[in-house]
């Protein structure tokens, strides 16, 4: 089924992958899930996504806590 | 109505009831309703019938050492949460912990469970009373003398304190990559395990030991 997943751990979890794909009015190839997703993912940094919604662990390790923080004004230049 | 007709319909309350111990799948979305905070305009909202929580109701009816890795609102705290209250509401002896990271938190998800238990018709309620008080939610028998109940849900915060001071018959984890010390409290679940109780940890992705359980990196 799309957007699930099954796999058993050697320490015998049983894991279940829950992707926002396997619900039909989320999934973006749908009518209703396209427009869910193009709301769901404003405002939100790509990284943040990714993790949220995408299941990535590592997404925001790195990231700046504000990404949408302009680079050069952290700059102080001496003269 | 005459007597036939109310024995009837008794005899038609007590299959239903019976139906609904057996199948979780069928109680949950026949009877479990839930709460839709960003609608205000449906005061009880029933499960929408769809694949995947179907899916994750078969999911964990097979399994009793379940870690379920999710997209955010996929509904599974609700689901879970539903799931306990069934198993706690149809059988006996069960003492079944939610765990959320703060004691408010898992009070909430308490509060989930009355909530799909008051959502209940009648004829479901009156033969399992409930009685919700902060963190805990109660079963008693009806007009039974026996005043202990027969299960309990209990709400609790993260750590393993509680856990290990009563050997319970099921642990949900919500939340669980984002609690501090997830590896102890699973850790002081192993009695449970062991004596046949259930665990189940429920997470959208955050690096940690839940991360590493899912990636099985913990031998």
């Amino acid at each position: 089924m799309k957007g699930i997943s099954r796999r058993r751990t050697k320490l015998g979890f049983n894991i279940l992958r829950l992707h926002y794909t396997a619900d039909p009015d989320k999934d973006p190839a749908t009518q209703v899930g396209k427009v869910w997703y193009n709301e769901a993912r404003k405002g939100m940094s790509a990284a943040r996504w990714a993790q949220e919604f995408e299941i990535d662990y590592g997404a925001l390790s790195g990231q700046l806590v504000f990404p949408e923080w302009d680079d050069s004004n952290a700059r102080c230049s001496l003269s | 109505m005459n007597r036939q007709k109310l024995e009837l319909h008794a005899a038609l309350e007590e299959k239903e009831r019976r139906r609904c111990a057996a199948d979780a799948e069928y109680w949950l979305f026949k009877y479990a309703k839930t709460r839709d905070e960003h609608d205000p305009t449906v005061t009880a909202k029933p499960f929408p019938d769809k694949e995947y929580i179907r899916e994750l109701i078969r999911f964990w009816l097979r399994g009793k050492m379940n870690l379920i890795e999710k997209s955010r609102q996929m509904m599974c705290s609700w689901v879970l949460c539903s799931l306990y209250l069934w198993d706690a509401q149809f059988h006996t002896n069960r003492l079944n912990f939610l765990s959320s990271k703060k004691e408010e938190d898992s009070d909430r998800l308490i509060q989930r469970c009355f909530t799909i238990w008051g959502n209940q018709p009648v004829f479901l309620r009156a033969v399992f009373p409930a009685e919700y008080s902060f963190c805990h939610l109660k079963f008693y028998r009806p007009g039974g003398e026996i005043v202990l109940p027969y299960s309990e849900l209990w709400g609790i915060a993260q750590g393993p304190d509680i856990i290990r001071q009563h050997v319970g018959s099921a642990l949900f984890i919500d939340e669980g990559a984002f609690q501090t010390d997830l590896e102890s409290l699973i850790g002081a679940a192993k009695p449970m395990l062991s004596g046949g109780g259930r665990l189940d940890i429920v997470s959208s992705a955050s690096p940690g030991f839940f991360e590493e359980l899912a990636e099985d990196r913990v031998a």
